[in-house]
């Protein structure tokens, strides 16, 4: 497997920064991705693959502001990054292709 | 479900309503938690779906627990268009030994756990932890469940940071599904 290839996870927290923008932190991502991909995930899946993606450089992140209802701890905002979007890309048309023409699912991927 | 109450407890503490009135202000509520002294009934205003009576449920479970021996106000839920008794709630009489161990808050020890984990940002994941407890789990599910949700996602934490140093190790991988499908059968 190439280096910055992506895992499915890694996949669906992508995309699930990509739909949230400005509003992209753990919990709120976390979320996305049960709301959308009907895939339960722990905090600590969350955070690990978002390490993971921050040290392939295809996420970057920053620290929001810190709420009563969080104990006072800060938020982290992920960002993707323009070799996070190719990544993403790549990997997307890779199962798209992949999955062109096979009978089993309909012909492929819509 | 027996009504004579007032007969065999004293009323509603008023103290307590008041810190549950507080409780309900200092978590962005603004809808009034209407404590009605004449009929000891604590009525709780909220528009129908927003959770906000039963976070202030959950508030009255953690604190006092749920008895079925122990009997306090009845709670009156005020919605839109109905109006309705919403439960006859069984707690144990305050100052009981049930009451002074109640706990709201998320649990101190997972949250040490989580802070220990040689994560660069576990202090975020605390912090999201407690943002879930607090305004998903709490509401939703009640201070003991909320409580069981955070310790599955400190062990699920840990778990996933030992998952690929401890591969090889027989067994681990069926615990980390077995914490996934705690996680999700408690979130369902």
């Amino acid at each position: 497997m190439p280096r910055d290839s992506l895992g499915d996870f890694e996949q669906l927290v992508l995309l699930a920064i990509l739909r949230l923008k400005d509003d992209a932190y753990g919990l709120r991502i976390r979320e996305e991705i049960e709301d959308r991909a009907r895939r339960t995930a722990s905090l600590g899946t969350v955070y690990t693959a978002l390490e993971r993606l921050e040290r392939k450089k295809l996420v970057s992140s920053w620290t929001g502001g810190a709420t009563p209802e969080r104990g006072g701890r800060s938020k982290r905002f992920f960002k993707i990054e323009a070799a996070g979007m190719l990544a993403l890309k790549g990997s997307l048309s890779a199962t798209k292709r992949m999955a062109a023409g096979v009978e089993a699912l309909g012909g492929g991927l819509r | 479900m027996s009504w004579n109450w007032r007969r065999r407890h004293k009323s509603w503490n008023w103290n307590e309503a008041h810190e549950l009135k507080q409780y309900v202000i200092t978590h962005y509520m603004d809808d009034v938690v209407v404590s009605d002294r004449e009929r000891d009934l604590l009525r709780i205003h909220g528009e129908p779906g927003t959770g906000k009576v039963a976070l202030a449920r959950a508030f009255i479970e953690a604190k006092f627990g749920v008895w079925k021996s122990h009997v306090l106000p009845r709670v009156l839920v005020e919605g839109q268009s109905d109006r309705a008794v919403f439960e006859l709630w069984s707690v144990p009489h305050h100052g009981s030994a049930a009451a002074r161990n109640f706990v709201l808050n998320p649990p101190k020890l997972a949250e040490f756990f989580m802070l220990l984990l040689p994560m660069k940002y576990r202090e975020n994941l605390v912090g999201d932890a407690e943002e879930e407890y607090w305004t998903r789990s709490l509401p939703r599910f009640g201070a003991r469940k909320a409580r069981l949700i955070f310790w599955t996602q400190a062990i699920h934490a840990w778990l996933m940071f030992l998952a690929r140093p401890l591969a090889g190790i027989a067994g681990l991988a069926w615990v980390g599904k077995i914490v996934d499908a705690i996680i999700s059968k408690l979130l369902r």
